[in-house]
């Protein structure tokens, strides 16, 4: 299957990563000498690539393969929703809908050939055309055209709107304004072309295609045509409706599918079963159009992390996507050879960031200096991230992660190395100088979260040697309204964040007043580059633009990046195909090749 | 009585009256309630196992690594992290060498490491001293609550007694995990002490003894002592607390103990669902559910806690039991050793 | 009494209100629902908030999301439900529907073995206070009631599911083994029945050598894949039950009695063969029926033939009709057991209700509720033993003091009948209370059984809604517990006033 990242709304998967993590008990350990090395693929075809392998001729086969990852209830059909979006729902969802591109194992943007292919036709106004498969249809016959395309588009349009509200409630909300035109072409065509209104250098994961429009108009009382026609014109009354029923027609109890004629797929697998609390069963799309699901039947099942391994070892689920702890580790290596472990970076990284808010001690850069060079990152990777994944390591960027292919480029251009060593004494004496010693600094991040609390006594135990006085400021209330964070009342904050798969995502984070610029640093330099960079289209200008910000983001000490957080998920080795990716999609990102040996 | 002792050495002239100083003798030494009870508390031997296995448990708890500023005899530290040896195993060895085994020894570890290479040995004894710690405040503040409650409702009865029971049934409606779970997490929330924790528990589960306190206080109150210490001007106060709380102390007792166990494993099951205490406090039940997963990999990890939190409910309820039985004189007559047989047709 | 019902209710209403202001308030008030939205770096971070803050009424005061809530949910008095919306958007009515079924079926059932099993065990310890058998069962059901329950659950999973899978691929048990388990056997077969020394002894030794021949003559069989039963065993059984059943109760040579007993006996074979082809593959009203027919026509056979005894004729050819009936049932179960292993080849499962997408036919379906519900519901039953047993135990001990006892016994009694007939019926009066409150307290207390065995069940929308702050399935779910609190007590009150004819309201 292809997956549809949920274009700029994917970084909510990241909070669930984030609270994930939070409530992991055990989940921060240190190094058990020994440890197994990480194994991947239990046999089938070897990727060459990040992305999807090419398995060659595949015939669906009859049998079920039963996956986990986690024990949160399938909500609905439509995981588009604000109510309904979650990483748990996508996992399901994800395998129904196809878009045009989707993201490999590294976090890669790859085009999905089988729904169609896309080409960028002008620079300026960026302009791309996009052609459906001439062959791809919807589950129920009907074919794949443009018509569809307008609905995805409508979708996140808040132009349509009823006076206050927009009408469609979607996660992602950003087209209106920046595609004020929609898809151009054709209702009943296969070929449409986008222009964009300002550059968009994460134009490629753009959503283009969501949920059959055909349904869509037909439960608003609309013909396909008339649909089309009232987005197009932005008649929000005629569309009420057909809104309405994308919003809360898919939603039904537990345990109650919709109507099979409301529901039809566009991916390899539709909705075949749901037994309320406990598991939803997706079934190959005979009517699929690209490489057939290999294996008829995935049952996801919603079982808690901590019984998802003896649940592996009984057979009772074959793909488990459990908490990264060193004792789920240790228990899956247990299990010898019945099992492969699925072990790697992830695309969510943690960091400790100043606070620059006036008054804070923080503001001063040779205290940043003096914190950064006793912060002992490598003996923080080792104890707490080295057991879970032997190939951790610190993290010197910020925009690219180390498993990805220009990691290595980017942190040649931008970081010196100058504080890989941990310098107690360089500390000491910048903060003599400055007569700063004894500084309180509090390190503020959301508790209860075991793995930031060892953190923080590793950076104690190195920082106080130098002079610093660290204290432990992890409150619950972190980032709550009124918390630690909102009121200042902390030097560094020490939390994740999750690389949203988009270029420019990061300048909402260090350009001056942007909302996830928490610190509120200020830089002249950094906006201007930021600016460059989401204004190109061009992928060796955003190389260039990473490796000037990234310097800059070292020089003026914005944060110190940590480490990447690690990811574990296991299989049953009789199990092939199963690949682990660093992105939010998780273990059954390519579920649809898995395939059980004979 | 007429015959005291100063008399009786000149007076010892006949055998009757050497058989009347003998009885007075005996008389003299009749016992106390609190003596029976204590007799035959002792007589219990399941409760004076359990009450051996407890002191020992609080004495090891509470002195191996020390209380607060306090130092204790063992030299490791929960808190700090070192090399793992051997995977962490544990180092004791109770196995003789004549089977087998490597003979008696204590070792570095006796209880293992964890994965960061913390002794398990002292995180175990300070998640055993946090869960007494637990037990015991949760204990006294229910029981507190609970007879105030039950006497004072069962001794005015009317409006206030009523007052107060729609009260206690307020909590009872509420199932005690839910009231629990939400105060536990808006107590973690604020401070995430475990002595809040086991305030706001001791809070919501004094409604048990509430209702038994009343019921003994309503039968109470009309007896005939009550009667007299009213008519001669007792305060109420005192009524209440030096005439009728004091009878009540069998059921106050034994209900303490039981809430001590009950909160022990309560916190246990609020840890598990994330909403007991939370790291970096710790306590037997959070070291539980740290760890159930360990079972087949570092099963030491998985075992200890467990059975320390098993034996302490095991040996308050035996505890309970016993006393039970002591302050209650109509459960603990020997048996009639009948012969019965369920399956034999002779009985 | 139906002024004191009504009074009751009214109080038990307006307490129900009280604590439903009192959790609301709690609920929302225990966390911030955009937490996780908080730390998210969506660009559309504060879209989703607001999208939030909107549909679940943040920025409404508390008493107004509290009127919102009860004007929604007492509606339910008119048969209309409006219980709100979860965080996702669903309707909690029909989360609450599917909780509550799934939590009943688990709890159920666990409830009554543990009711059975606890008084009996009750029973027998106070008759035997303070012997070894009390001690040891006292000793059990206490260790079983400090379990912490996710960390027995461990256990059970690993040896009870996982280990006994595996074991069932190539079903073995050694000659060592066979002989422990009949020397455990043996020792707690004596300690049951007691008797004298010798009766003791000879107890120990026919078990002792009886267990382990057993053990091996099943693994020749290959009992544990192939199981089998037949006609014969069935009626050698029920032949068996009847002769006993007779003779202890009224002895065998009561021919209206034992008559009828065996006729049953004939008739359980008659109805084996009849209705083996419809047994093949049946549905659940068949078996219901089947077993009101196996009791009922026993039933009525005794009461035309028993004459002066009809009752206990009645009684007992009932009796032996039930056990012939789930004797056949068991029979029609080990038949479809070698079918149940093809298509689900590791039978006790770790988790859920029943095995997504099962094929096979109605024992199939039968066979995998039973396996799924095995571990919870084993948990469940050996933790609430300790209450019933030692509630049951501590009644019978204080009823056995009463006069009306020591009378029973002065004037002859069988120490049987003064148990039974006297003891343990007003023994069992407290013991009614106990149940109400326990399975009131069960709907929503299997809170942490359903996480490990992953149910979703009340306990899970619970402890999910409080997770998201998400107060409409906290309410629900107290709602549904509330309720059967106050039901269950006021319950517990009359059936007290009726077994009780001391208390008159």
């Amino acid at each position: 299957m292809r997956f549809q990242r949920v274009s700029k709304a994917v970084a909510l998967g990241a909070v669930l990563a984030l609270s994930i993590t939070a409530c992991s008990p055990g989940g921060t350990d240190a190094p058990e000498p020994g440890e197994a090395t990480e194994t991947q693929n239990g046999g089938g075809t070897e990727a060459t690539t990040t992305g999807l392998a090419d398995l060659g001729d595949i015939t669906t086969k009859d049998d079920t393969i039963s996956v986990s990852v986690g024990a949160p209830e399938f909500i609905s059909y439509n995981g588009f929703t604000p109510q309904t979006y979650s990483t748990y729902n996508s996992a399901i969802t994800d395998r129904m809908f196809v878009g045009f591109s989707y993201f490999g194992t590294d976090g890669q943007v790859y085009p999905n050939e089988e729904l169609g292919t896309f080409e960028k036709v002008s620079d300026d106004p960026l302009t791309v055309e996009y052609t459906i498969n001439e062959d791809a249809v919807w589950s129920d016959g009907t074919p794949i055209t443009v018509a569809d395309a307008v609905l995805a588009w409508a979708v996140q349009n808040t132009n349509l709107s009823d006076g206050d509200s927009p009408l469609f409630n979607s996660v992602s909300q950003d087209l209106g304004d920046t595609v004020p035109n929609g898809p151009e072409g054709d209702a009943s065509g296969k070929t449409f072309s986008v222009v964009f209104t300002d550059p968009d250098p994460d134009w490629q994961i753009q959503t283009w295609m969501l949920h059959p429009a055909h349904v869509v108009a037909e439960q608003g009382g609309l013909s396909l045509d008339e649909f089309v026609e009232a987005a197009r014109s932005g008649d929000s009354d005629a569309l009420k409706d057909a809104a309405e029923f994308w919003n809360t027609g898919w939603v039904t109890d537990p345990g109650t599918l919709p109507d099979e004629e409301l529901m039809p797929v566009s991916g390899p697998y539709k909705l075949s079963s749901w037994q309320a609390g406990e598991s939803v069963t997706i079934e190959a799309n005979e009517a699929y159009y690209g490489t057939p699901a290999a294996t008829k039947n995935i049952t996801f099942r919603f079982s808690a992390d901590n019984t998802m391994v003896q649940s592996l070892q009984n057979q009772d689920l074959n793909v488990i996507a459990p908490q990264p702890t060193v004792d789920t580790l240790t228990q899956l290596e247990a299990l010898g050879d019945a099992v492969v472990i699925h072990q790697g970076d992830t695309l969510t990284w943690e960091h400790l960031d100043f606070n620059f808010v006036d008054g804070n001690v923080m503001n001063s850069l040779e205290l940043r200096t003096a914190f950064a060079k006793c912060v002992p990152r490598q003996d923080i990777v080792d104890n707490l991230i080295k057991p879970l994944n032997p190939d951790a390591q610190v993290m010197n960027a910020r925009e690219v992660f180390p498993f990805q292919e220009n990691y290595e480029e980017v942190v040649a251009a931008a970081y010196d190395g100058r504080f890989d060593e941990v310098d107690i004494e360089g500390a000491k004496t910048i903060l003599e100088e400055q007569d700063a010693v004894g500084t309180e600094v509090r390190i503020g991040y959301s508790a209860p979260n075991e793995r930031r609390t060892n953190q923080v006594a590793q950076i104690k135990s190195s920082c106080d040697e130098a002079g610093f006085n660290i204290v432990d400021a992890g409150d619950p209330q972190f980032f709550a309204p009124g918390g630690t964070q909102e009121r200042g009342d902390y030097e560094v904050a020490l939390f994740a964040w999750a690389g949203s798969g988009q270029i420019a995502s990061g300048q909402n984070i260090y350009s001056t007043g942007k909302p996830q610029n928490y610190g509120q640093f200020s830089n002249e330099a950094v906006d201007a580059e930021w600016a460059t960079l989401a204004a190109s289209l061009d992928p060796a200008v955003h190389l260039e633009q990473i490796k000037k910000i990234e310097k800059l983001l070292w020089d003026e000490l914005y944060g110190i990046p940590v480490f990447a957080h690690p990811g574990l998920d296991a299989s049953s080795s009789d199990i092939e195909n199963v690949r682990f990716t660093a992105t939010q999609n998780g273990i059954v990102w390519n579920a649809e090749q898995w395939l059980r040996a004979e | 009585m007429s015959n005291t002792n100063d008399k009786m050495p000149e007076q010892l002239t006949s055998i009757a009256e050497v058989e009347d100083a003998r009885l007075a003798r005996q008389e003299e030494k009749s016992k106390s309630q609190g003596r029976i009870v204590f007799e035959r508390f002792i007589k219990h031997k399941p409760a004076m196992i359990s009450s051996a296995v407890l002191v020992i448990i609080t004495v090891v708890a509470f002195t191996s690594i020390g209380y607060g500023p306090l130092p204790g005899w063992w030299d490791k530290s929960y808190l700090a992290a070192g090399q793992v040896v051997d995977g962490g195993r544990p180092t004791m060895s109770l196995w003789p060498t004549w089977l087998g085994g490597s003979g008696f020894a204590i070792g570095e570890h006796p209880f293992g490491q964890d994965s960061i290479g913390k002794d398990y040995f002292a995180l175990v004894m300070n998640g055993t001293q946090k869960s007494i710690i637990i037990g015991v405040v949760v204990g006294l503040v229910a029981t507190f609550i609970g007879a105030v409650i039950g006497a004072v409702a069962g001794y005015f009865r009317g409006w206030v007694d009523e007052i107060l029971m729609r009260m206690t049934d307020l909590f009872i409606v509420i199932p005690l995990l839910v009231l629990a779970a939400v105060l536990g997490q808006m107590a973690g929330a604020s401070s995430g002490s475990i002595i809040t924790l086991a305030l706001v528990l001791g809070l919501v589960t004094w409604t048990g003894l509430a209702r038994l306190v009343r019921g003994e206080v309503l039968s109470l109150r009309e007896r005939e002592y009550v009667a007299a210490a009213q008519a001669m001007g007792s305060r109420t106060g005192r009524v209440i607390f030096k005439h009728l709380l004091p009878n009540t102390i069998g059921v106050i007792v034994v209900n303490a103990t039981f809430a001590i166990a009950g909160a022990i494993l309560l916190e246990s099951s609020l840890s598990f669902l994330g909403f007991g205490v939370q790291p970096p406090e710790s306590s037997l039940g959070l070291l539980i559910s740290q760890y159930q997963n360990a079972f087949t990999s570092r099963p030491w990890l998985f075992w200890w806690p467990g059975m320390i939190i098993v034996a302490i409910a095991l040996s308050v309820n035996f505890l309970g039991d016993g006393l039970r039985d002591a302050f209650d004189p109509r459960q603990s007559s020997r048996p009639r050793r009948r012969k019965l047989s369920l399956l034999n047709r002779k009985g | 009494m139906l002024k004191f019902i009504l009074k009751r209710l009214g109080s038990a209403l307006g307490v129900l209100l009280a604590a439903s202001l009192l959790l609301y308030v709690l609920v929302i008030n225990s966390g911030d629902p955009l937490a996780d939205l908080r730390e998210s770096n969506a660009d559309n971070r504060e879209y989703l908030m607001e999208q939030r803050i909107g549909y679940m009424e943040l920025d409404q005061p508390w008493y107004a999301r509290y009127w919102g809530w009860l004007s929604g949910a007492s509606k339910c008095l008119i048969g209309q439900c409006d219980l709100g919306r979860n965080i996702n958007g669903i309707e909690v009515s029909g989360l609450l529907a599917n909780a509550a079924a799934s939590t009943l079926r688990l709890v159920l059932l666990a409830t009554i073995i543990a009711a059975i099993l606890g008084i009996a065990i009750g029973v027998l310890t106070a008759v035997r206070q303070y012997s070894g058998l009390d001690y040891i069962v006292t000793f059990l059901t206490f260790l079983f009631f400090s379990l912490p329950v996710f960390w027995a659950a461990v256990l059970l999973k690993n040896y009870m599911a996982i280990e006994f899978n595996d074991w069932l691929v190539a079903p073995d048990i050694s000659l060592t083994t066979s002989i422990v388990i009949g020397v455990v056997a043996g020792l707690v077969m004596q300690m049951l029945l007691a008797g004298s020394l010798k009766r003791r002894a000879l107890t120990f030794v026919v078990t002792a050598a009886f267990v382990p021949l057993m053990l091996q003559y099943s693994l020749w069989l290959n009992f544990y894949r192939y199981p089998q039963m037949g006609p014969a065993v069935i009626v050698v059984l029920t032949a068996l039950l009847a002769l006993s059943v007779t003779a202890m109760s009224v002895g065998l040579k009561e021919r209206r009695v034992l008559v009828p007993a065996l006729i049953t006996v004939v008739l359980v074979l008659g109805m084996y063969y009849a209705t083996f082809n419809l047994m093949l593959d049946p549905n659940a009203w068949i078996l219901v029926v089947g077993l009101i027919l196996a009791v009922g026509i026993p039933a009525v056979i005794g009461k035309l033939m028993g004459g002066r005894l009809s009752k206990m004729a009645m009684g007992l050819a009932a009796v032996v009709g039930f056990t012939g009936a789930s004797l056949t049932l068991i029979d029609h179960l080990f038949r479809a057991w070698p079918g149940f292993l093809q298509i689900k080849s590791r039978p006790i499962s770790t988790i859920g209700s029943s095995t997504p997408n099962l094929q096979g036919g109605f024992w199939d379906h039968f066979l995998d509720n039973a396996t799924q519900l095995l571990l919870p519901t084993i948990l469940l039953a050996i933790i609430s033993l300790a209450s019933y047993s030692r509630y049951t135990r501590s009644s019978m001990l204080e009823v056995q003091q009463q006069d009306y006892i020591r009378t029973a016994r002065s004037k002859g009694l069988a120490e049987r009948t003064v148990i039974f007939r006297h003891a343990f019926r007003n023994a069992l009066i407290p013991i009614a209370t106990i149940a109400a409150f326990d399975f009131a307290g069960l709907i929503g207390g299997a809170v942490i059984t359903e996480t490990v065995f992953g149910w979703k069940g009340m306990g899970e929308m619970f402890t999910t809604g409080l997770n998201n702050v998400d107060p409409n399935p906290v309410m629900a779910f107290f709602l549904v517990t509330g309720s059967a609190a106050i039901l269950f007590n006021l319950l517990a009150d009359i059936v007290y006033a009726l077994l009780d004819p001391r208390i008159r309201v």
